[in-house]
Order: structure tokens, then C-alpha cells, then sequence
């Protein structure tokens, strides 16, 4: 995503396009306009009209302005205010260690002599095929404290205590997000490596030259030219985060005692199921505009990267 | 891990003398293997407890069954409403993965080869709109499904599925049709007298294979996998996708949790089958979705 043309140079066709052509090409463009218009735009200006409304179950048609009040509630709730701080938290926890754990699988896959390459990457991208919903189930499991829990039995074979992941509220949101990072790191993997492929080789024959090491050479070739990579992964994980659902229903359903309730969580289950559907949009734009100011200043330390690696 | 690369990296190795660097390499491949494989295990005790006894289960959590069990999964199979169930997966995601591509292209070629005001506008609309990302009008979106009585209908989340992955599709065709050469082959199309949809349709549309493939697969795996939409949009029991039935069994807690294990095993098995399948494809679709889109 990070990698899209943004100046939008739109190629020049030299010859003129008739009347008949330019009205087929406009039909061409109509579906996606106009599924757009109604799917993306319209509930966007939606929700930040319904968010200075009392619009709820209780008030479904006759609902009026009222103001900043639930703008004043969302920024006074400690509720709503840790639900965004837990996301965050989340978000930026998952994607540190999925790049943590799967540049140096990348590198070893590609820049390495070792057999059987293919087999590799495709078992460790095979978790991001299944579904968060299942994976979920799947840790809930093998993190089980009931009699059949293969983690916590070997635990207790061991000597060591009975650890409630997923129901202890001080570890739940991180045993999440090992499920995520478990899942996730292979698909950065194919990323990282399909980047590392794309670096000339080149240069890294004139640094063995100079004597490099191959540390160095991760230092001051490799990791640098990351660069599109590690954006495409940051942008979409942290965005992606901000949004996760599907996992959390499977693992804690947002408890133990809120411990992992977020944002969608809470959008799903307070707002929609509880019917507090203006308060809920209050909470949906302040919540767009903390990702609105996060994918600013992320683009900004990004380019600024790729700037200082040109130089 | 990082120690590992160090080590191993191609580049070090050729001051150390041959079989030096053989051992090393057989010493890492074997390191990364066993990495693989704790990976999978989640993934195989799944699997291989759901052909033992509960007792198998809980006392060798990781060895084979001493006799196969298959019974649990005609249970499984019974309780998900399988086939039910994965037709309806099949109406939602195989036309909304198709509308979309189709509908992408047609946009993206518009938008390249008639750069004129109304769509440099549009197009404009479609990156302002990369600000957006969906789930945060989720509460006007399910007011609008309820007005245009698209809510409990398998033909809603098609169009919800058309709608959630176009903008990327868009972008990628865009970029490839823009800097690939087509021009020529139109132009020599123009002079055959070939109209302009005719040519959409067997020329151009060929050529964006690679990127259409890529796509449809990435698109399918997200509509797929998707439990959050059709939780919000499906009430039916009939209408219910695989996943809602999976949630509905396993997250209910409605059967004993030995034929849970089956349950996803038969809730992971259709795209598991797909990946096998089509592994290279998925996997440089991924790379290619992420870096050049």
C-alpha cells in the first residue's frame, strides 16, 4: 500500500478519443464509482453527521442535534479513552515483533545457502491462509487450563505453575498477540524476502570486496533498502491492528473484564448492540482521526528514511 | 535467529574452507527446518487429535492414533451443516471476488486510457478514500444494509465484498497498466477496426492476468476468512458462511470439545486445499500485491 504512486501521473494519450469511446469509458468507470460513493463515502459523512446526533435505539427517528456532548463524553470516558490506548498498544506491539522475528527469516531464506527454500517459506506462510477466527480457537486450546490443554499440561510436567493465558487480564491482550505475530511473521517473510531478491547482487559483491562482513553488509546494504518493505508492513499491520476483531472474539471475546476489548469491539458490541449509535460514531472519528495523524507521521518518518538512503 | 544469519550468510562464508561451509549449511537448513516444524505443531495436533480418543488426546497430545477415528467427522460434518455452509461461502465469495476484479479493471483502464476530467476526479476520490479504511463508518454502513434491504442477504455481502477490495486493485492495475506497453498492441487493435469494450475484453483483460490473479486470490482469502461482515449481516442459520458456523458451534460451545477439533479442521480445510494448490501463485501474489501495489 505504501508503494502506490501518489502523484497520480496519469499517462497522456496521444490520439483523441471520440464521443462514442469516451461515453463507453465512462460507463467502464460507473460500477466501482458508484458502489464507492454509496459503501465508502456516504457512510463516512454519515457517521461524522450521526456523531453530533442523539441517534440511539431509543431515539431511531426522532433523534436531534445535540452538539459536542458526545464528542465531550468519548475524550471524558476512561473506558472508550483505553479501549483506543489498548489498540494502539496492540497494533504497535504486533507489528515490532512480526518485523523483529521475520527479517532475519527473510534474510536467512534468501541470502543463504541452505536446502529445501520453498518448503520453508510456504510452512511459514501457511498460518496466514487460515482464519484469524480459527486460529484463535485453534491457541484457545493448546492455552487451555482445562484437563486436555497441551501447553499448561506440560507446564505442570515440568514443575511450573498453570498459566491462564488468555483469561489472566494482565497477559490476555499479549497472548494475542503471539497468536497474531505466530500467524502474521510469514507473510512479512514473503514481503521482506520478495525485497531482499530485488537488491542487485552487485552490491553486495563490491562490499565483500571492501571486506565486509556479513553483518555489516545486513547493516549498511540490506537493511537499508528494506525500506518499501518494512512501509508496506508497517502501514497495513498497524492499520490492520487498529482494526482487529475476528481474533479477539475467538480468544477472550474482549474480556476478562475488558482486558481486551478494542476498538471494533467496542464499535460492534456497545455501539450496534447496545444501540448507542451516535455516541458510537463520536467514537468511530475520534478513532479515524488517532489513525488519520498515526499513517501521517508514520509517512512522514518513512519518506524521510527513503530520502536519507538516496542521499 | 539473527546469530544464525550471521553465520550462515552466503557472503561470510568464503574465506572458510568447503566442507567447513557445507557442515554450516546443512547445520542451518536443519535449524530452519526444526523452526518449521514448531511452528506447525499448533497446526498438526489439531489436526491429528481429531482422529483419537479423548484419552489419546490428553495423554499423548502429539503422537499418532493408535487407531483411527473418523466418526467425529461425520458429527462435525452434520452439526456445521457443511455442505450448506460452503455453498454459501462459495455465493458470496466467488461473485464478489469476480464483480470486483472485473469491475477494477474496468475502472483502472478507464482511468488510464481516458485520463479526461470526470475521472481524474474520480480517481482523486479513490486516493482520498485510502484515508478511509472501512471499518470506521461500521454503524452507518450497517443503517444503509438495513435501508436498502441488503441486511440477512447473501447478495449484500457480495456487494460489501465488491466494495472492500476494489480500491487496492484498482491501484495495482493502474500501475501496471500504466507502465506496461499495451498502447501498441491497442492501437493496433484501433486499426483493425476492434471497438473499444471488444477490446477490453480479449485484449486487455489477458494481459492484466498476472495482476488480475493476483487479485482474486488475495481477495478470496480475505472474503473467505472474513467472520465480522457476515456476523453483522447474516442472522439466518441457513444463510450462515463457514466461519459463522464454526462460531456458532465451537463459540458456543454446543458440542462436546473433542468434535470441535474436526469442526475447524473442516472450517480450514477448503483453503488449505486452495493453498496447496496454488502455493506459488498465492505467495509471489503477496509479494507482488505488497510491493509494487
Amino acid at each position: 500500500m505504501g508503494y502506490i504512486n501518489f502523484k497520480g501521473n496519469l499517462q497522456k494519450t496521444s490520439r483523441k478519443i471520440s464521443r462514442k469511446d469516451t461515453l463507453i469509458y465512462q460507463m467502464m468507470i460507473m460500477p466501482s464509482t458508484v458502489l464507492y460513493i454509496l459503501f465508502v463515502v456516504y457512510p463516512f459523512f454519515a457517521t461524522v453527521g450521526y456523531s453530533f446526533t442523539d441517534y440511539s435505539n431509543q431515539h431511531l427517528f426522532d433523534y436531534g442535534f445535540v452538539g459536542l456532548d458526545n464528542y465531550i463524553e468519548v475524550l471524558t470516558s476512561s473506558l472508550q479513552l483505553a479501549t483506543i490506548g489498548r489498540s494502539l498498544l496492540y497494533a504497535v506491539l504486533m507489528t515490532a515483533f512480526q518485523l523483529l522475528f521475520s527479517i532475519p527469516l527473510a534474510v536467512i531464506l534468501t541470502n543463504t545457502r541452505i536446502k529445501g527454500k520453498s518448503i520453508l517459506r510456504t510452512a511459514f506462510y501457511f498460518p496466514a491462509v487460515i482464519s484469524a477466527l480459527i486460529i484463535g480457537y485453534i491457541w484457545s486450546f493448546l492455552f487451555s487450563t482445562s484437563f486436555y490443554g497441551p501447553i499448561n499440561n506440560a507446564l505442570k510436567a515440568v514443575g511450573l505453575p498453570v498459566i491462564n493465558f488468555f483469561g489472566n487480564p494482565d497477559i490476555a491482550l499479549y497472548s494475542i498477540v503471539f497468536t497474531q505475530v505466530w500467524q502474521w511473521t510469514g507473510w512479512a517473510m514473503i514481503i521482506i524476502s520478495a525485497n531482499i531478491a530485488s537488491i542487485p547482487t552487485t552490491y553486495f559483491e563490491a562490499a565483500r570486496i571492501d571486506g565486509a562482513g556479513p553483518l555489516q553488509q545486513f547493516v549498511r546494504i540490506t537493511f537499508p533498502l528494506l525500506h518499501p518493505a518494512i512501509s508496506v508492513i508497517v502501514v497495513s499491520s498497524l492499520i490492520g491492528g487498529l482494526k482487529v476483531y475476528d481474533i479477539i472474539v475467538s480468544t477472550t471475546g474482549g474480556g476478562p473484564a475488558g482486558a481486551t476489548l478494542t476498538i471494533m469491539g467496542y464499535i460492534i458490541n456497545h455501539s450496534i448492540g447496545g444501540g448507542y449509535l451516535g455516541l458510537g460514531s463520536a467514537f468511530s472519528v475520534v478513532f479515524f482521526l488517532v489513525l488519520t495523524v498515526l499513517t501521517v507521521f508514520l509517512m512522514k518518518g518513512l519518506n524521510k528514511w527513503e530520502e536519507n538512503v538516496q542521499e | 535467529m539473527k546469530k544464525g544469519k550471521e553465520k550462515f550468510a552466503r557472503s561470510g562464508a568464503f574465506r572458510i574452507s568447503r566442507t567447513k561451509r557445507q557442515i554450516k549449511t546443512w547445520a542451518a537448513t536443519a535449524a530452519m527446518f526444526a523452526l518449521a516444524v514448531i511452528m506447525l505443531i499448533p497446526i498438526y495436533y489439531i489436526v491429528v487429535s481429531t482422529f483419537k480418543t479423548a484419552q489419546e488426546v490428553t495423554f499423548y497430545p502429539l503422537a499418532f492414533p493408535l487407531e483411527w477415528h473418523f466418526e467425529r467427522y461425520i458429527t462435525a460434518w452434520k452439526d456445521m451443516h457443511y455442505p450448506r455452509a460452503l455453498l454459501n461461502t462459495l455465493l458470496i465469495s466467488v461473485p464478489s471476488v469476480c464483480l470486483s476484479t472485473l469491475f477494477s479493471a474496468a475502472a483502472s483502464y478507464a482511468i488510464v486510457r481516458c485520463p479526461n476530467r470526470v475521472n481524474r476526479m474520480i480517481y482523486a476520490m479513490f486516493i482520498a478514500g485510502m484515508l478511509i479504511p472501512g471499518n470506521v463508518s461500521l454503524i452507518a454502513l450497517y443503517k444503509l444494509m438495513q435501508t436498502l434491504h441488503l441486511n440477512n442477504r447473501l447478495s449484500g455481502l457480495v456487494v460489501l465484498g465488491c466494495n472492500g477490495v476494489s480500491l487496492m486493485s484498482i491501484f495495482m492495475m493502474r500501475n501496471f497498466l500504466s507502465s506496461s506497453v499495451t498502447t501498441e498492441i491497442e492501437n493496433a487493435a484501433d486499426v483493425d477496426g476492434c471497438g473499444l469494450l471488444r477490446k477490453f475484453f480479449v485484449i486487455v483483460l489477458p494481459l492484466l492476468r498476472p495482476v488480475l490473479t493476483t487479485n482474486m486470490i488475495l481477495s478470496l482469502v480475505g472474503v473467505w476468512n472474513d467472520y465480522m461482515s457476515p456476523a453483522l449481516f447474516l442472522q439466518d442459520r441457513t444463510k450462515y458462511t463457514l466461519m459463522l458456523e464454526v462460531y456458532q458451534n465451537v463459540g458456543q460451545f454446543s458440542t462436546d470439545w473433542l468434535t470441535m477439533f474436526n469442526m475447524l479442521v473442516l472450517g480450514i480445510a477448503p483453503l488449505t486445499l486452495f493453498f496447496l494448490l496454488l502455493q506459488k501463485q498465492i505467495m509471489t501474489g503477496v509479494a507482488a500485491g505488497a510491493v509494487k501495489g
